[in-house]
């Protein structure tokens, strides 16, 4: 199963795919928790997204394409933070990671956390992290089965 | 709890976009969860389908409206077990309420019509399925005094 799935770096032909899954999971966000509710040009801005962190020079979007039917099912997107207080003092932040459901249960965020960890120590790295919902659990189980750790919390007051 | 502003009825013709809407959106959700509850490509159109034979009076479907939008709906059909003392069933096969009208109890007023309704026609017992891992539909029904009850086993051939 694993074999026909490529990952590499998204190019800009990529945008739209991508854009579509970044959609989908802000949607699974809004579900699992109401504090994040979409806007209503979801879409539009998903594309606007996708394409500044394509061009922007402090990102990577990485894609998992099946290579059967050329398609993109996964996306994962992190940015590089300078910690300029700590040491190591340049991470990799996983800000997007969405796998298409009907691809699951086939390691392939797996080889997308890998591919990331890969490209990140090349970008000067020394840490890898991630930030989502307090409420996805799902995301939430995949990395503790990878052995993330908590790093920080995230607190939310409504002010308006 | 009735949340002002929310009337729930049974869905009628006008409501088909809008409930095909609300049924990707159940089904959408729960894919999330498993591989298996993976959606049609075409989801879209037949939501539309499934939409048309509940208004047309398929089991039992209450939608929740509020205004001109439909804020969330219920759908069970009647499963019978002849050998069974309770032996006539509701299974809630779909509930779903829109992320911006949760919180309000238009869930828990759904199900609470929707019980209403089929104790009238004798049934006396309310299931409801939904994947495993779909924890918020889990948290929901153990609040409102469900139990496990079935356990579906899956094996892809």
């Amino acid at each position: 199963m694993v074999s026909r799935i490529v990952v590499r770096e998204a190019v800009p032909d990529d945008a739209e795919e991508v854009a579509k899954l970044i959609a989908r999971l802000k949607a699974l966000n809004e579900e699992l928790d109401p504090h994040y509710k979409v806007v209503d040009n979801i879409d539009e801005v998903s594309m606007e997204y996708v394409r500044e962190m394509m061009e922007s020079g402090k990102a990577r979007v990485l894609v998992a394409v099946d290579s059967a039917v050329g398609s993109i099912v996964g996306v994962l997107i992190y940015r590089i933070v300078d910690r300029r207080f700590y040491v190591p003092r340049v991470k990799a932040q996983i800000v997007d990671f969405y796998v298409l459901p009907k691809y699951r249960g086939r390691r392939i965020g797996t080889l997308l956390l890998e591919k990331a960890a890969e490209m990140a120590k090349g970008d000067g790295a020394g840490m890898i992290t991630v930030i989502y919902p307090a409420l996805n659990t799902i995301a939430g189980r995949f990395y503790e089965a990878k052995s993330f750790i908590d790093l920080a919390h995230e607190k939310y007051k409504r002010i308006y | 709890m009735y949340e002002p502003g929310i009337i729930v009825r049974r869905p009628v013709e006008a409501d088909l976009g809008r409930l095909a809407e609300l049924v990707v959106r159940f089904y959408r959700f729960n894919e999330e969860f498993d591989p298996a509850w993976s959606v049609m490509d075409n989801a879209e159109e037949r939501a539309r389908d499934v939409a048309k034979r509940y208004i047309e009076g398929e089991g039992y479907t209450l939608v929740a409206a509020h205004d001109e939008e439909l804020a969330g709906y219920i759908h069970a059909y009647i499963a019978e077990y002849p050998m069974l003392e309770l032996s006539k069933q509701a299974v809630i096969q779909e509930l779903y309420v829109k992320p911006q009208f949760r919180g309000r109890g238009i869930a828990t007023t759904l199900l609470e019509h929707l019980i209403s309704e089929a104790s009238k026609d004798g049934v006396k017992v309310v299931t409801s399925m939904f994947p495993v891992a779909n924890f918020v539909a889990e948290k929901f029904y153990k609040s409102r005094k469900f139990r496990p009850y079935i356990s579906i086993y899956l094996r892809e051939v």
